[in-house]
């Protein structure tokens, strides 16, 4: 048989605690009443999933950004090393068929070899912009955590609102038409807005553009 | 001079854009053979069926973290004398304290330079033993 006092769960639903819990509810849903803050508690509950969405949005968009950017770093360090090569093979072409006399092939390896070393500063400069990338890995994790926190809050705010207001439902509050303003970050789930070029000149050519 | 031309690595992260870069800088070293995993459970599918000399890994990732990929590693005898690197924006004391009690080669904390990966790697690559 478990104690009451070496059982932690049990030692802390006593009928003390119970009755505490359930004061400061009644407290907590006389002063949400009084206060009139049932609108602006089911306002807050409602605008969690938009914020969660938002922050998605930024998450996405830096992801796509960050790949498009290594993508290019990829693909000028492959120009790059096409370059490098090439200006060699071409040095070696001209000097050893003896068509450059000693002095002219001295002075090309010299200008080839400011070359070579403006082209190593240029892949020096692009692995600092392909390492600078790595902003989507740091703000992704913030943002994640946020949105965790967000599911939280939510649960806990609907929660509330279930033990404040037992007849709640989730009946939309309309949006502000600030909130209606900037990018737009979940247009599948939304009939109001386009989701790309090819939606907007669809609707315009049916509109006879 | 590239420390590392014949090891072959595992580089685990969550994010793609970090598995990207450190894979990129990995080649610029003269690194050549690459392998990717996305969290602790799938870079143990790895480790167990591919030869990995060497593990560059995240610490915050789902399914398993950093943490428990290295203590696993660590626990398993065919794969306990893998060095791991850990590569993480975790900078809390106690976090470095515990990697290098489970076991960690190394510490990076992110944002890091190409200069510092470098350093570490070859130096940890330094301690392994030849194999022929």
């Amino acid at each position: 048989m478990i104690d009451q006092q070496t059982d932690p769960q049990r030692a802390y639903a006593s009928p003390d605690v119970v009755r505490q819990i359930g004061e400061i509810t009644r407290k907590l849903h006389d002063s949400v009443a009084q206060l009139g803050l049932m609108g602006d508690l089911q306002a807050a509950t409602q605008a969690l999933p938009d914020a969660r969405s938002r922050l998605n949005y930024i998450a996405r968009k830096t992801s796509e950004a960050a790949n498009k950017v290594l993508n290019s770093v990829d693909e000028a360090k492959l120009e790059h090393q096409t370059i490098s090569a090439t200006t060699l093979r071409m040095v070696d072409e001209l000097t050893s068929n003896g068509n450059l006399s000693p002095t002219s092939g001295e002075k090309l390896r010299s200008l080839v070899a400011h070359v070579q070393g403006s082209t190593d500063r240029i892949d020096e400069h692009l692995t600092n912009i392909m390492i600078a990338q790595d902003f989507h890995d740091l703000t992704g994790q913030i943002v994640n955590k946020v949105v965790k926190l967000a599911d939280d809050l939510e649960g806990n705010l609907v929660q509330l609102l279930l033990q404040v207001a037992p007849e709640y439902e989730s009946t939309p509050v309309a949006p502000k038409p600030e909130d209606l303003h900037g990018p737009v970050v979940n247009p599948e789930a939304r009939t109001d807005v386009v989701s790309d070029q090819n939606e907007v000149d669809d609707l315009l050519a049916r509109m006879g553009f | 001079m590239p420390a590392c031309p014949d090891l072959r690595f595992l580089v685990v992260d969550d994010f793609s854009t970090m598995r990207r870069i450190v894979r990129g800088l990995l080649k610029e070293m003269g690194c050549q053979h690459i392998e990717e995993a996305e969290d602790g459970v799938t870079a143990l599918q790895s480790l167990r069926s591919t030869r990995i000399d060497f593990v560059v890994s995240d610490i915050n990732m789902p399914n398993m973290d950093g943490f428990e990929l290295l203590a696993q590693i660590k626990q398993d005898p065919a794969l306990c004398h893998i060095p791991v690197l850990m590569v993480t924006a975790e900078a809390r004391k106690e976090d470095i304290v515990r990697a290098a009690q489970t076991g960690a080669a190394g510490y990076i904390v992110k944002p890091f330079t190409k200069a510092t990966l470098e350093e570490k790697i070859t130096k940890i690559a330094q301690k392994m033993p030849v194999t022929a």
